[in-house]
């Protein structure tokens, strides 16, 4: 009954609004309501009040705010018209908090999803039309600034944004703007926060929360940003400003004009919002996600890439996945951006460790392995390293890493002839050798333990697998006996893949170089997927004259298979009731 | 010139006309007389060495007159015609031939003559026999030799008569002709001649051969008496052979003879009775007395000794179920039961005659075929008992998953025989595999579960057979187990009573599992072993699918048991040896259940991986799994379709899974254990092995220091538990393997695995198994590579204050062990020489030459090259012949021409000069004035 008279008087005040609204629009002389129908706007009102507010609002406003003066300097107009500059400037402070009041609905979690959708809508049509016809920035970078900042997930909004209008540049280029401004408040924040976590520790963990969540909110507004393209399409240049057909012709002369002029705006733009944003502390699975995506979404559209490098080579240093990631932004430096690298092979050396062959990003890592070692001007003695090292890899690495570095092996191989030594030596003086081996023997019988021992036993790995320094490997002086061992793995396409480095890869005009890429992907499951896609051609069966027991001592030292008898010794009372079973049994 | 040679042949044409024969010869010679340079010869004077010495014998102006000639015939001839419109032909037969004589040519017309009148045949034209003989005669005569007079016709007349003569050429010619034209048609009558003629001749032919066999036989007949009376032949020959000889003679001369020579006959009969038996014959005699050698106990084939089996059984079932209807006597049936049982090898079954009751509901039941017991099962069901409910629904959730699981296997299992017994068993296959869960369900539910028990199912289907969930107390569970399997069911009292001797063999896992309730271990070895032993493969071919379906029924028994606490380890064992030798008889289809189950487990392994917060270390029923299939499958193969895959499984879970606890670490230490089994076997590289040893000797050094190669390999078994697991606190630990048994039935957070006892054992399986990987690989080249870390760790490991003596002296050894292996292989291995080629050959310098070399002789030796410098060549000459032969061409024309041109010339001087000296005689006789008196006029 209650519900029922409480719809009945809802309904009549919203058909009170609604002849609110009519009047206000109907005749000045109602500009009163204006207040009234203000209140219902706001987060914690039923939706369709604040959707009936809002029209009638939206649209007695529209028409009213490009005369309507600026916030600030309504002050040194006065004595001019008195009346009508005080009408206008109550207004002005109306729609200002009209402005406030949709703001606060879009970023409160309480509110509708299509409200918001209306709201973001008649915003941003306030913002084409605010600034005296042009567009209104300061609003645009309230919106933006209150969507990072508020508490709520930002995800929908962001969206909504990216998918309605950000196809118009000048969108875009406040975006861009507002960002950084929005970046160097956090960071101002943070480094504040930073300085306050001495007095309060308690604080310290949500506001670093906080800002950790206003950071994935910028990071998720760059990245919904199209990238811009390269190619001066017309559309690219479509203004949201001005997308009303009165003043348009007109301005889109001057953008013709200055088209090339604003894409390099756009870019410097685009550029110090990202620096700005790399410079924050990001947190872990940010930093990740921004690595994986940098090379392809950000690197190509900066003005000055190089500007990247110092981010790039702080997140090298960090070493072990970031590190793993941050190559292939940091090749698309020293390759197209003539960025110098000093030690980058060192450090590309020590990126070799037994975990990559598990990580997640391990194929684009082997690829450009492969690219880094593709130049045949490497000195050999790092080319024998990198060789020697990835071998000693492959006796702990899974099958599919094996795989791998058997392809990268053959590619070095093939590229630097001079650490064909590695495969295979020929002791060209080696007949000598043993002949003198003999003597040398003899003649150090009695000072034994000198340094006469690489001489005498050939065996001996020269290498050193625990400096990260290439050139101080020794790899030259050794052999890759591990490769011979994997003829010995127990995965056939391991065992056959090994074969291909018996060919002589020096000459080059019989042997091509193998595909990482074939290969980098590889796991464990592809390559049980194609262990079980193989036919079922005949089965052979183990042959017996008497069956074995399924568990001996013999085939698992170590091990004891009493059973119950075990049982007995370790805890009594499991011991009843197996008996009692075996009773019930018999 | 011209003239005299024109009268040469008109004198020549005369000449040929008055002596045909010998034209050819006066026409040589007189070519010959004509031109001396003819018969000169070209020779050379001395052999130049190399030079080609081919054709240089010849008659140079023999050749250039014959060539002359040849333009003569054909060139002038052309260029005669050259002017002219029309051409006479010379049709007349043979007159171009040049072989042919005159006389020749003009038989040849008459043959043609003939042939004309010939073939103008009239229908109804006969012909006669003279003309008929001739043909058969010719038609066998003629395909061998020309020569027409045949010794095949001896009796045919010679004739001398011309026209015969020249009948028989025509014959000839007329057969040449149909040889030429063998495919002409035919007619009828052609056809029919040629036939008659035919079976004369044949007939004609066996008339003769008979005849001479006739006489042949009589001539012979007559020769053989003679010899047979004259006693030479009588003193020569033993009495043995002569009756042979008689027999002989007697099956030769045709019954009539045998009438007139009664006299010899009667003789003869009297030679064989005076022959008495000798010592060969006696010998032949008893022979042919004495017993023949036959086959006796010959080794019984595999299907007679697998009917005899059988038969065997039913006859024992037979009795049995005699003894169960005469329960009048029970006592002593009793006693021949026992007896029987004593014999079958099988003391512990218990005798179910006791229970009378039950007997006939037992009865019915074997004679039942499967569809009614499952109806009876069903109505069973009904009664409240949960088994049956569940049944039903994992029946129906199956269905679905049925059909996309037989669509997946049908690619793989191609055109094998048992096609469709495959594809039949597989659905039950996994219906097998959602029992399995079923069953590890009910092992999880407590005893209240009745009403919703299929929610419960699909619930529990997530855990996956594996029985780590279970709670602690595991024996008050499977007295539950026990005790709801042996419920209140009616037919459940069925179960205690004895084994039958013949067992159909299951097709669903409710009748095996029926038969196989509560029986003892021993008994369900028999039962396996009856059921083998009435279906085998060799009986019937359709038994085959039989065992394919008990065989997977089989393996979800084996799988089950394996995961149900506390472990029937004797039955396991036991299980084992029926399920290896099965796979050996259908090994096609056990490889399709075994790669089936790795596939389902290797997808359990990545869902467990996605979500961490179960352990992804596999179930008992899948370590049980793997080890029976290393043991029925060959482990050395370089690929095996189910090793391979298995071995691949066990290394990823050795790699992926993280370690987390310390029956984490048992399975995984255990794991390692299997995988050395198979690599003693196999002589392969297992890296991640390896790698786990190495992971769980740093587990065991107390300090968190590790070198920077070690820390790197954290990240790859991701020990996500970094405290030292292993690491012993207590020094006088006493060192005793662990059960393995007994651990898996522990909960998983049993105190135990925090126990210096435990982590000794685990050290001691460690050190076991290290020491059987260090056997095996110590061949490998790089074994210092390999085992050096772990040494490493090992010595570091052993240090440690409170590691157990014993096991500190273990650890050094085999870090000892470790190190000597290694410092061998410093001193023998040899840096690798993979490109290994074959040495090239040094160029050699001294000169190749051929034996016995002949200039211009192609030795290349690459053929397609030589055979195109050959043709080369070839066009070369061509050409150049051509060309010469087109300038001597020309050269003759312009002869030709030259000749007709001075002809012309000179007609025209003789004629000018002719009408000169007319005109100067006339001049000068009208000077003279003999034709008027002008001149004088004149002058």
């Amino acid at each position: 009954m209650a519900s029922a008279k409480s719809k009945k008087k809802e309904k009549r005040e919203l058909a009170d609004l609604k002849t609110l609204g009519t009047q206000l629009l109907t005749s000045r002389a109602h500009v009163n309501n204006l207040p009234r129908i203000l209140s219902h706007v706001s987060p914690s009102s039923p939706p369709q009040f604040a959707l009936e507010a809002l029209l009638s609002l939206h649209s007695f406003f529209a028409p009213v705010v490009p005369e309507l003066p600026s916030a600030g300097p309504s002050a040194p107009k006065k004595g001019e018209d008195e009346p009508e500059l005080i009408y206008r400037s109550w207004l002005r402070s109306k729609f200002e908090e009209f402005v406030k009041r949709l703001i606060e609905i879009c970023v409160s979690s309480e509110s509708d999803e299509t409200l918001k959708e209306v709201v973001l809508d008649t915003i941003m049509e306030f913002v084409k039309i605010g600034n005296a016809g042009g567009f209104y920035s300061a609003l645009y970078h309230r919106l933006l600034q209150n969507i990072v900042m508020s508490k709520m997930e930002g995800e929908f909004l962001v969206n909504l944004l990216a998918s309605k209008f950000m196809n118009y540049i000048d969108v875009r280029y406040f975006t861009y703007i507002s960002v950084e401004n929005i970046v160097r408040t956090l960071e101002a924040k943070n480094s504040s926060g930073e300085k306050d976590e001495a007095t309060d520790g308690n604080d310290d963990g949500e506001s670093n929360k906080s800002i950790e969540l206003c950071i994935r909110k910028t990071l998720s507004i760059l990245s919904n940003i199209p990238p811009p393209r390269s190619s001066e399409e017309k559309s690219d240049f479509a203004m949201w400003s001005n997308s009303d057909d009165g003043q348009k012709s007109s301005k889109k002369n001057r953008n013709l004009l200055s088209a090339e002029k604003l894409s390099k705006k756009m870019k410097l733009k685009f550029s110090k919002a990202w620096i700005s944003f790399l410079w924050l502390p990001l947190p872990l699975d940010v930093y990740k996600e921004v690595l994986v995506n940098l090379h392809q979404t950000v690197i190509p559209y900066l003005s000055k890439p190089a500007i990247l490098c110092d981010f790039l080579t702080r997140s090298y240093d960090i070493g072990g996945v970031i590190s793993v990631m941050a190559l292939s932004g940091l090749f698309i430096l020293m390759t197209q951006h003539g960025l110098e690298y000093p030690n980058f092979y060192e450090k590309l050396y020590a990126l070799l460790v037994p975990s990559v062959f598990m990580a997640k990003h391990r194929a684009k890592f082997f690829e450009l392995l492969d690219l880094c070692l593709k130049s045949p001007l490497l000195p050999a003695y790092l080319a024998a390293s990198f060789a020697k090292k990835l071998s000693r890899l492959a006796l702990s690495a899974p099958p599919s890493g094996a795989l791998i570095i058997i392809a990268l092996i053959h590619n070095l191989l093939r590229r630097h002839p001079s650490i064909n030594c590695l495969v295979h030596r020929v002791d060209g003086d080696g007949t000598k050798e043993d002949a003198s081996d003999v003597e040398k023997l003899s003649e150090n019988a009695q000072d034994p333990s000198t340094n006469d021992k690489s001489d005498k036993r050939p065996g001996v790995d020269h290498f050193d697998n625990e400096t990260l320094d290439p050139s101080k490997t020794n790899a030259m002086r050794s052999s890759l006996w591990e490769i011979d061992t994997l003829r010995h793995h127990y995965s056939p396409p391991v065992s056959r893949f090994v074969l291909s480095l018996e060919n002589d890869l020096t000459v080059r005009a019989k042997t091509t170089e193998i595909a990482v890429k074939d290969f980098s992907s590889g796991s464990y499951a592809t390559i049980f997927g194609e262990e079980m896609r193989k036919r079922v051609k005949q089965v052979p069966t183990a042959f017996y004259k008497t069956t074995p027991a399924l568990f001996s001592e013999s085939d698992f030292p170590g091990w004891t298979f009493k059973g119950v008898n075990g049982r007995k010794n370790v805890e009594d009372d499991e011991n009843e009731p197996a008996k009692r079973q075996r009773i019930e049994c018999s | 010139m011209m003239g005299a040679k024109g009268n040469g042949e008109k004198k020549m044409k005369k000449k040929k006309r008055a002596a045909g024969p010998n034209v050819v010869a006066m026409k040589h010679k007189a070519s010959a007389a004509t031109n001396p340079f003819e018969s000169i010869w070209s020779r050379s004077k001395f052999h130049v060495l190399g030079k080609k010495r081919k054709g240089e014998e010849r008659r140079i102006g023999m050749a250039r007159s014959l060539a002359i000639d040849k333009r003569k015939k054909t060139l002038l001839k052309e260029y005669e015609r050259s002017g002219k419109a029309s051409a006479f032909v010379d049709k007349r037969i043979g007159e171009l031939n040049d072989d042919l004589e005159e006389f020749d040519k003009a038989i040849l017309r008459s043959q043609r003559e003939r042939q004309m009148t010939l073939s103008k045949k009239r229908k109804y034209k006969l012909s006669d026999g003279d003309e008929d003989e001739a043909d058969f005669g010719f038609e066998g005569g003629l395909l061998g030799q020309d020569d027409f007079q045949d010794d095949m016709e001896p009796e045919e007349e010679e004739d001398n008569d011309p026209s015969k003569k020249f009948a028989n050429l025509k014959q000839i010619s007329s057969v040449d002709h149909e040889e030429e034209e063998d495919f002409r048609h035919k007619s009828k009558k052609e056809v029919m001649e040629e036939i008659i003629s035919k079976s004369k001749y044949h007939k004609e032919l066996n008339r003769k051969a008979k005849e001479d066999n006739e006489q042949l036989m009589e001539q012979l007949d007559q020769e053989f008496e003679t010899l047979v009376q004259s006693e030479a032949l009588l003193s020569l020959t033993r009495p043995n052979q002569m009756a042979n000889t008689t027999t002989i003679v007697a099956d030769n001369i045709p019954n009539g003879q045998i009438k007139k020579d009664e006299p010899f006959s009667s003789l003869r009969e009297n030679i064989t009775a005076q022959a008495k038996p000798d010592a060969y014959e006696k010998i032949l005699k008893t022979m042919q007395l004495e017993m023949r050698a036959r086959p006796s106990d010959r080794i019984k084939t595999s299907e007679e000794l697998a009917r005899e089996e059988k038969e065997r059984l039913e006859k024992l079932e037979e009795k049995r179920r005699e003894r169960m209807l005469a329960i009048d006597d029970s006592s002593d049936d009793e006693l021949g039961h026992e007896d029987v049982k004593l014999a079958t090898q099988k003391p512990k079954s218990i005798s179910g005659d006791d229970l009378g009751d039950s007997f006939d509901i037992n009865d019915e039941e074997t004679k039942m075929g499967w569809v009614d017991e499952i109806l009876q099962r069903n109505e069973s069901g009904d009664n409240g008992s949960e088994n049956g409910e569940s049944s039903q629904d994992t029946e129906t959730d199956v269905d679905d998953s049925d059909e996309e699981d037989e669509d997946d296997d049908d690619d793989d299992d191609g055109s094998r025989e048992d096609n469709e017994n495959y594809l039949s068993s597989v659905s039950f296959k996994d219906w097998e595999q959602e029992n399995d869960d079923v069953v590890a369900a009910t092992d999880n539910d407590d005893k209240n579960v009745v009403s919703d028990y299929g929610q419960e199912v699909r619930e529990e289907r997530d855990h996956g057979g594996d029985g780590r969930e279970q709670d602690g107390n595991i024996m008050s569970r499977s007295k539950k187990l026990s005790e709801h399997s042996m419920g209140d069911e009616n037919y459940l009292s069925v179960q205690f009573e004895s084994l039958p001797y013949t067992i159909e063999a299951p097709a669903s896992f409710e009748e095996l599992s029926k038969l196989l309730q509560d029986r003892s271990d021993a008994d369900i070895i028999e039962a396996i072993k009856r059921i083998r032993k009435c279906n085998a493969i060799a009986l019937k071919a359709e038994n085959r699918k039989k065992m394919q379906v008990f065989y997977g029924l089989l393996l979800q028994y084996f799988a089950i048991s394996a995961s149900r606490r506390p472990f029937k380890f004797d039955l396991l064992n036991a299980l084992a040896s029926p399920l290896v030798e099965m796979s050996v008889e259908i090994p096609y289809f056990s490889a399709i259940c075994a790669r089936e189950r790795i596939m389902r487990t290797r997808m359990q392994l990545c869902d467990a991986l996605k979500n961490r917060d179960r352990s992804c270390w596999p179930s008992t029923k899948t370590l049980f799994l793997l080890r029976l299939w290393s043991m029925v499958y060959p482990c050395s193969d370089f690929r095996h379709v189910v090793m391979t895959p298995a071995t691949l499984l066990m290394c990823e879970y050795l790699m992926r899974c993280p370690i987390t606890s310390g029956y984490d670490i048992t399975i995984g230490m255990f794991l390692c254990s299997m995988v050395l089994y198979v690599a003693k076997l196999s002589r392969k590289l297992y890296p991640e092995a390896l790698m786990f040893i190495r992971t769980l000797l740093m587990a065991a050094i107390n300090k968190r220091i590790v070198s920077d190669e070690d820390s790197q390999l954290y990240f790859l078994v991701e020990l996500k538990a970094p405290e030292p697991l292993l690491f012993s606190n207590d020094r006088s630990t006493e060192l005793t393997p662990l059960d393995f048994f007994m651990i898996m039935e522990l909960p998983e957070d049993s105190s135990f695995f925090s126990s210096d006892s435990f982590r000794a054992g685990i050290m001691i399986s460690l050190v076991e198994t290290l020491g059987g990987f260090i056997e095996v690989y110590e061949s490998f080249s790089s074994f210092p590579e390999l085992f050096l870390p772990i040494s490493k760790l090992m010595i570091e490991a052993a240090n440690g204050e409170n590691m157990p003596g014993e096991m500190q002296d273990k650890l050094k050894e085999l870090a000892k062990l470790i190190n000597r292996k290694a410092q061998g292989h410093y001193v023998l291995r040899q840096p690798l020489q993979m490109q290994k080629q074959k040495p090239l050959p040094i160029k050699l310098v001294n000169p190749k030459f051929e034996e016995n070399f002949v200039k211009g002789r192609d030795y290349d030796p690459d053929r397609e090259r030589s055979e195109a410098r050959r043709l080369k060549k070839q066009i070369k000459q061509e050409a150049k012949g051509a060309v010469r032969e087109l300038r001597k061409d020309n050269f003759f024309l312009f002869e030709v021409k030259e000749k007709e041109k001075t002809l012309n010339e000179e007609e025209r001087t003789e004629k000018y000069g002719k009408a000169k000296a007319f005109l100067q005689e006339q001049e000068h006789a009208f000077k003279s004035g003999q034709l008027g008196k002008g001149g004088k006029r004149r002058r």
